[in-house]
């Protein structure tokens, strides 16, 4: 009897686990399958496409060895200096995103992060300030690119010329038209449109900071620069290295938001790597320019992952850590 | 409650899921004037509804279901949906049978087995529409060669080409009249007669000596073109506009040019890559080949072309400051054109006399409603078909060929089956295929479009008389003998392997001094210095360095 009774609750586990393995895996087989076809598949077959040839007149892909490859360095050396401008305008966006991005934005964070409104507490002029402050450098994220991009578009194109032409009686040209003002007008619009999201990052690693840190410095009368240096920094490195890993990754595929500003026409002298490969795809509708749009794709992973690795792990290995913070502290209570 | 609560979740994620198994064919509605007859069979037309809009499509869809009566033809019009990257990704699960598209990867979809076979549909004499000619047969060399006569489609049609058009200058003949801007008959070199060209028999020849045609009164050579812009600017007219953002246009009239002056047998060199042909500087001809072919770049026509971009940007007077502007699209270009007349219409905008346009541009207009404005304002003077616009010759220089050579750049532009249609649709999308393409359908695309088609057939005098005065200026171009077509069909494998390049770069991306330029127009606006002949020399840098890395 008992052991009929045993053997009866085992099957019904068994059934109640199989039934729980049958929902799991349904759940889970649609994004799996998904994942192989679309990621696994695709990426596999790019790999592959890189060393093909199309021939149209059998209609069949066939092996081309590595030149595809050839092709893309001869290019990127050319005289033409099309590549040369890619890489110099994605060097300075990345530059930019480093140098001024990503300080300005931990500088306002940390101004909101120190003056934003408690809970609870009264509204003081510092916190409408800070508060205002994050609606504004938040509002670009949250407009949809491409409206921002049609009122800066306006703004550079018609609105600003034809205010100069008035004041100066001078015929001035559009600031994305003109060659020696596109640029810098692009590049304006990302700095602009990159404080967001940033924010949004930094301020909310600030607030995972342990309070009783920031009141024992403050007791001590730690200085507003020192604080962010020593105690704010450390504990926010980790999203600042990841966000310093991920810029390095964006050095091929960032856009610039000039197919939005440009669509396919960009001129050569403001394109980057991203809005290349980009452009490359989308124009590279035919059979016989997919394998060199691959080649080209995987030319560019394999230029980025390495550099991407080593800058993790150096930042990761000379950068301050919150997890050493016996040094931090050390240092925190001393000031 | 927390087990109802799961069972909406999971109930909302399939949901989800499951729309990356439907492809998502929401507003897929097809013609919403008519409602779906059951006793019919329907088959479904995917229209581009772009520039010819479908009133044409309608006509001959009326007349077909007469023939028919157990077939309802419905429209798809669409332009997004329509454009050739989307119709190569989408077309197999399509319900649309036929398609009269803008342009498409013709040898691509062919490969992918995407189209169709219509060959009997094309070959086979028109006998049941009273005609003893088959489609093919009003179809010229070039048009056969590419759609149908070579080794990659194995000398079988899978498509067929659907209008001509070409850019060039478009202006308008009232304000020529009002301003005086017709070349008199009783001019002679070095002293021109400027005059209104009202009276019979005022007007100049023009470039094909005869009188009464569409080129009377216009300027026949380079230097009286220059001239004639002076004059424009001396009478407060601005000479041109041009659509700022889509840089085809300003391009286009390059290209125009180029070809124009080359003639259709060198012009064309640039699309077979093979023939023999004198160029710039050259006492010798150079024989083309693939492996040579950049030294096409060195073809006088592109020199003259470049000399024209640069006096034209040489004085911002010659041209609106929307021109330059990536804001102006076509259709603020076309609207801002049309606006400028009647003088002193409230705006500050001068009349403007040129625009750089393409065949289609009138029927676009109207169907943006760019006339309305202006009638509300004006009255009935100054509506669509009133108004009076033409198209202005390429003028001539030292070295031009003789005649007319028209650039047509919708050689892909297509009419095919889809392959993935049931035995019974495909047989009417063939018949309808077949109907679209007698005389009478010809003449009716014509009539509604005012667009011709690359066919052989002719309008009936009445049907000319109803056409606008643009239109009947391009049946007069497409239909004279003195003029050749030369199509954007890539015939080299050279081409067909590198159509990027070729589509994108090839006309007039240029290397100078180490810059990139590839617009002459803004070069020429943000380099007051950079001359003609240093971007035509560039042209030759840039692809010569380029050629290396382009396939076989």
């Amino acid at each position: 009897m008992n052991e009929t009774s045993v053997s009866t609750r085992k099957s019904r586990l068994k059934n109640r686990k199989l039934k729980e393995s049958i929902f799991y895996w349904s759940l889970l087989a649609w994004p799996l399958l998904q994942f192989c076809i679309f990621y696994i598949g695709v990426n596999f077959n790019s790999i592959l496409l890189s060393v093909k040839k199309y021939d149209y007149v059998t209609g069949e892909f066939s092996f081309y060895g590595l030149n595809n490859f050839k092709t893309f360095f001869m290019q990127l050396f050319s005289e033409n200096k099309s590549m040369w401008f890619c890489f110099k305008n994605s060097l300075i966006v990345y530059l930019i995103g480093v140098f001024v991005t990503t300080p300005v934005s931990i500088l306002f964070s940390y101004y909101i992060f120190k003056n934003g409104k408690k809970k609870n507490a009264r509204w003081t002029p510092a916190n409408v300030v800070a508060e205002t402050a994050k609606i504004l450098l938040f509002l670009p994220t949250i407009i949809p690119s491409i409206a921002l991009v049609m009122m800066f578009k306006y703004f550079g194109e018609n609105s600003l010329p034809e205010l100069l032409n008035k004041w100066f009686g001078t015929c001035f040209s559009g600031l994305l038209s003109n060659d020696r003002t596109a640029l810098f007008y692009v590049f304006g619009f990302c700095v602009l449109t990159g404080f967001g999201v940033n924010m949004i990052l930094y301020t909310g690693a600030m607030s995972g900071i342990d309070k009783s840190l920031i009141e024992s410095a403050e007791i001590d009368g730690v200085t507003p620069f020192r604080e962010l240096r020593k105690i704010i920094f450390p504990n926010i490195y980790p999203t600042f290295v990841m966000q310093m890993v991920l810029s390095i990754a964006g050095f091929f595929t960032s856009q610039a938001f000039l197919y939005s500003f440009y669509g396919s026409g960009a001129p050569d002298r403001v394109r980057t790597f991203g809005y290349y490969l980009f452009v490359t795809i989308i124009d590279s509708a035919t059979m016989a320019e997919y394998p060199y749009a691959s080649a080209v794709g995987l030319m560019f992973t394999i230029l980025a992952t390495p550099v991407t690795l080593a800058t993790k792990y150096l930042l990761e290995r000379f950068g301050p850590s919150p997890d050493r913070d016996g040094r931090i502290r050390k240092v925190e209570t001393n000031g | 409650m927390k087990n109802y609560f799961f069972k909406t979740i999971v109930t909302v994620f399939i949901f989800l899921a499951s729309l990356t198994l439907t492809s998502c064919n929401f507003g897929e509605e097809g013609d919403e004037d008519e409602d779906i007859d059951p006793n019919k069979t329907q088959v479904y037309i995917g229209n581009y509804y772009g520039g010819l809009g479908d009133k044409w499509l309608k006509e001959l869809k009326a007349q077909f279901e007469e023939l028919y009566p157990d077939v309802q033809i419905r429209i798809d019009n669409d332009k997004n949906k329509f454009l050739r990257d989307n119709i190569l990704n989408n077309i197999s699960s399509s319900r649309d049978a036929l398609f009269f598209v803008d342009r498409i990867y013709y040898y691509d979809m062919v490969k992918l087995g995407l189209l169709a076979d219509i060959t009997d549909a094309v070959t086979t004499p028109l006998t049941e529409y009273g005609e003893d000619v088959s489609i093919v047969d009003k179809m010229d060399a070039t048009n056969r060669q590419y759609y149908g006569e070579n080794e990659i489609t194995g000398n079988k049609y899978y498509a067929i080409p659907t209008y001509l058009s070409h850019y060039g200058i478009v202006y308008d003949v009232d304000l020529f009249e009002e301003k005086k801007l017709y070349i008199g008959r009783d001019s002679t070199p070095g002293n021109i007669i400027w005059v209104s060209g009202k009276e019979e028999g005022s007007k100049s020849l023009g470039l094909d000596g005869l009188p009464g045609t569409y080129d009377d009164g216009l300027p026949e050579t380079w230097t009286q073109f220059q001239e004639l812009m002076e004059v424009m600017v001396q009478k407060g007219v601005t000479p041109f506009i041009w659509s700022g953002q889509y840089k085809e246009y300003s391009l286009g009239f390059l290209n125009g040019l180029w070809a124009d002056y080359e003639g259709a047998e060198n012009f064309i060199m640039n699309y077979t890559f093979s023939g023999s042909t004198l160029l710039d500087g050259d006492t010798q001809p150079t024989e083309i080949t693939g492996d040579n072919a950049y030294e096409l770049q060195r073809q006088s026509g592109k020199r003259f072309a470049l000399e024209v971009a640069k006096h034209i940007m040489s004085d911002s007077v010659n041209y609106t400051s929307s021109s330059t502007r990536l804001t102006t699209d076509h259709l603020s270009a076309q609207d801002e054109f049309i606006a400028s007349r009647p003088e002193n219409n409230g705006s500050t905008i001068k009349p403007i006399a040129m625009i750089m346009e393409g065949d289609w541009w009138e029927n676009e207009a109207r169907d943006n409603g760019s006339f309305d404005s202006i009638v509300a304002m004006y009255g009935n003077d100054y509506a669509y078909g009133k108004r009076r616009f033409s198209l202005m010759p390429f003028p001539k220089t030292e070295g031009s060929a003789p005649g007319t050579t028209i650039f047509s750049v919708s050689g892909t532009a297509a009419f095919f089956i889809n392959a993935n249609c049931s035995e019974e649709i495909l047989e009417i999308a063939k018949a309808f295929l077949r109907f679209c393409h007698t005389e009478s359908a010809l003449q009716i695309f014509t009539v509604n479009t005012g667009v011709i088609k690359p066919y052989t057939y002719t309008l009936t005098d009445e049907q000319y008389a109803s056409l606008t005065h643009f239109s009947k200026t391009l049946y007069q171009i497409y239909k004279s003998e003195n003029t050749k077509i030369v199509y954007d069909l890539s015939l080299s494998m050279k081409r067909i392997n590198n159509s990027t390049y070729f589509g994108n770069y090839w006309t007039w991306y240029s290397n100078v001094s180490g810059s990139t330029y590839e617009n002459p127009f803004s070069a020429f606006a943000n380099n007051t210095s950079l001359t003609a002949k240093a971007y035509f020399d560039g042209l030759y840098t840039y692809h010569r360095n380029n050629w290396k890395t382009l396939t076989k």
